[in-house]
């Protein structure tokens, strides 16, 4: 079960989002309970929670920040939303803790995300489909497309595939992560043809940016 | 120092020394406060040509932060010219893509940027060549002409009560004429794209001193923003517009510290917020007045003297609140501006104006503080008179109206309703003391026959040759005389030649007697201040003397 704590003191869930949130959340029930104040058994929250949202002023301070230790004692993927926040922060170490998130995003992504919980009830709360909204694998493999263009363009005239995505770069696990999106059920052997490919190819880093590119339009292709 | 192109890089990034340029290393500055202080400092630490930044920064890349850090380069004054510099961003999606992306996904719209000149985005394998050749810087009338209606930068915030008072501190302080200390300019992006459209050199225009030369002034401003900015400006209107005589300002910074506060009745002006909490800000449309705490320390303050003037400040435009607050006793109101409704100069330039005519008239109307404070003390003389309660009662009430009506007297008819009203206490006075015979002759309660009192050329003084005056209904003035010279054996002329006067200048008015208005003596007009609060001071002073008489 999904816990959120939203003490909705001005009444914002009803009147802020387009939507009644509160009659929304009715509609995952199974998966989601909304809870607006703090007299409730933490040890019974904490006994069937997968996840926890909580509103950054959530009242009183204490019970916010027992809920949010508990929350990562027990690992628990954890979003803190509020208002007054432009970015969205992930915990370093730990990208199942979102530290900040802006309330409007949290909850424009929010119903999109109980849909997709709903649809796969045996999988685990995947709490970066909710930072990245419902076009999850497209947004990230538009992520990964910048990042790989600004690393390809550092290798410019030195580009070596096989030591430049080295098996335990971010470089390597970013284009392993685009197979995953376009073959899930088969993403290692695809990735395995393509390695293979490349190795022998001795790209450069221009035309092996084109071939990203390339995967990046099907991924989009795939999930628009 | 020498030029240089920066580009902002994270680390592990090596595209500055490939290419020759400068790293400004980017160390996960997400807030706005915290990219504004970046970018000052870089742009200190530099002297930059050009910049160039990716438009994903940052641990959690969807944000585009690197857009972000773009438009604190634009609209950041303190960085000057600096600003103007051409701007490259690096993506591999097109700009309609971004700008797409942030529709879609309920983002921020700041990829306006990409729209606007000055700017390029580019492919990371073109930096180079576009570092090279993009030299596009725009000017600060550009910036205000193209770049400005281009952008799309929202209000991050939930309270208005909080803006309205870091903004219009900086509106109100730009129209006054100074540039605060007190106060920062708050880092948010919309803040500076809204200073940036809203924000051009004006010099007050009207200097002119609004009252209390004399004797300086003693205010209290009731604000919990009073140290960012609202006790300095207010200070420095005060005492630019005033005088050079000493102004003293005490500030109270909530609703517990005005609820303790002991020496409302000594002060010209108290400037006093609507809210004085930021909670009432989510619910203010909601609540009733009663429940606003600005409302029930302005009851308190009436309660001690509804002659204390009180201006509001509020940040609501809303027409039906500022009803409210003047049904509530407010003596004016000042509305705090707000960028959520951005007004054009000329009339924020008003809205500054009309603060000062506002303290203007709180000053003018500094008399009705002492007024009400003698009123109060009449009625309570009265209360101890014995066994006068119908009539004691009936001059209490008509003081009331009388001072009710001036309270709020503008037009110079009010004033003369005003002084109308308190000489019914004369009249009051007279029926009381004086009675009718059936021979048309006239008692006067305990003190015998009314005698035919005139005024005496001669003497100087009114005198009666022991005739009892016999008319259907003698002059006021002749009642109250045989009163004050018979019953209360008082033997000041020079008084009952005022009171002749006075319910001479209530004749003209009531009955429209033109010779009489104008009478003039020494060039002067001896009775047009039935039009101005003096008339009713004068009137007033003598009521003050018969209440004490009785």
């Amino acid at each position: 079960m999904i816990y959120l704590f939203d003490d909705n003191e001005f009444g914002q869930m009803s009147n802020n989002y387009g939507v009644d949130m509160l009659d929304e959340l009715l509609r995952f029930k199974g998966i989601i309970k909304h809870i607006y104040l703090s007299d409730i058994e933490l040890d019974d929250v904490f006994r069937d929670a997968t996840a926890i949202f909580i509103h950054a002023s959530f009242p009183p301070d204490d019970f916010k920040s027992r809920v949010c230790f508990r929350a990562e004692a027990q690992g628990l993927p954890l979003v803190v939303f509020s208002g007054g926040q432009v970015a969205t922060i992930l915990r370093d170490e730990n990208n199942n803790i979102i530290l900040e998130m802006k309330k409007d995003r949290f909850y424009h992504y929010l119903i999109p995300f109980l849909k997709l919980c709903q649809n796969n009830p045996n999988e685990k709360v995947d709490i970066k489909k909710l930072v990245y909204g419902e076009n999850y694998e497209i947004e990230k493999s538009l992520i990964i497309q910048d990042r790989l263009g600004i690393f390809l363009a550092g290798k410019i005239g030195n580009f070596n595939y096989e030591t430049d995505f080295s098996g335990r770069s971010q470089e390597y696990k970013d284009l392993s992560e685009l197979f995953y999106f376009l073959y899930p059920e088969n993403h290692e052997n695809e990735f395995s043809k393509f390695d293979e490919q490349i190795s022998s190819a001795k790209e450069d880093a221009k035309s092996f940016l084109k071939k990203l590119k390339s995967l990046i339009h099907k991924v989009r292709a795939k999930y628009e | 120092m020498n030029k240089v192109i920066g580009i902002i890089e994270e680390k592990g990034q090596n595209l500055a020394d490939k290419f020759g340029f400068t790293k400004i290393e980017y160390l996960q500055e997400v807030t706005d406060d915290e990219i504004d202080q970046w970018v000052k400092q870089f742009f200190q630490d530099l002297t930059i040509e050009k910049i160039i930044i990716p438009v994903r920064l940052g641990s959690d890349d969807s944000d585009y932060t690197g857009l972000r850090v773009g438009l604190h380069i634009r609209l950041t004054k303190e960085l000057g010219d600096k600003r103007f510099i051409p701007i490259i961003f690096v993506s591999e999606q097109t700009k309609n893509e971004i700008i797409g992306n942030q529709l879609e996904n309920n983002k921020e719209k700041t990829a306006s940027i990409l729209f606007t000149k000055g700017i390029k985005l580019v492919s990371a394998f073109d930096i180079q060549d576009t570092a090279k050749i993009f030299s596009e810087s725009i000017t600060e009338q550009e910036l205000r002409m193209h770049v400005l209606s281009k952008l799309l930068i929202t209000n991050q915030r939930e309270e208005g009560h909080q803006l309205a008072n870091e903004w219009g501190v900086f509106r109100l302080a730009k129209f006054a004429g100074i540039k605060l200390k007190t106060a920062k300019l708050p880092p948010d992006l919309y803040f500076k794209f809204q200073f940036a459209k809203t924000d051009i050199n004006i010099q007050p225009r009207d200097e002119k001193f609004i009252g209390l030369e004399r004797k300086g002034c003693n205010a209290v401003l009731i604000d919990d923003y009073a140290d960012k900015g609202w006790a300095e400006v207010i200070k420095h209107i005060l005492q630019s517009h005033i005088s050079q005589h000493k102004t003293k300002l005490d500030i109270l910074k909530s609703f517990e510290d005005a609820s303790n506060y002991q020496r409302f009745e000594e002060q010209d002006i108290i400037f006093l917020d609507l809210r004085l909490s930021p909670q009432e800000d989510k619910i203010f449309e909601s609540m009733s007045n009663a429940e606003l705490s600005g409302v029930k320390i302005l009851k308190k303050i009436k309660t001690i003297n509804q002659g204390i003037q009180v201006i509001i400040f509020t940040a609501s435009n809303k027409a039906w609140n500022m009803k409210r607050l003047l049904d509530e006793g407010a003596d004016a109101y000042f509305i705090k501006e707000s960028p959520e409704y951005i007004i054009k100069d000329k009339v924020s330039e008003e809205n500054y104006k009309n603060l000062k005519e506002s303290i203007k008239g709180c000053f003018d109307n500094g008399y009705l503080k002492e007024i009400y404070k003698d009123i109060q003390e009449l009625k309570q003389k009265l209360d101890k008179l014995p066994n006068l309660t119908d009539f004691t009662n009936e001059i209490k009430n008509q003081l009331d109206i009388a001072y009710s009506l001036l309270s709020v007297a503008k037009l110079k008819e009010q004033f003369a309703y005003a002084f109308v009203s308190l000489y019914l206490i004369i009249e009051t006075v007279n029926n009381q003391f004086v009675f009718k015979n059936s021979d048309k002759t006239w008692n006067i309660l305990d003190a015998g026959n009314l005698l035919d009192w005139k005024w005496d050329e001669l003497s100087k003084s009114y005198i009666n040759k022991k005739q009892k005056v016999q008319k259907e209904k003698p002059p006021e003035w002749k009642k109250f005389a045989g009163i004050y010279f018979q019953k209360w054996q008082k033997s000041d002329h020079d008084f009952i030649k005022t009171i002749y006067f006075l319910i001479r200048k209530r004749n003209g008015f009531v009955h429209n007697v033109e010779s009489i208005l104008n009478k003039q003596k020494n060039g002067l007009y001896l009775n047009r201040d039935i039009y101005e609060p003096d008339g009713f001071k004068k009137l007033f002073d003598c009521v003050k003397k018969i209440i004490n008489y009785l």
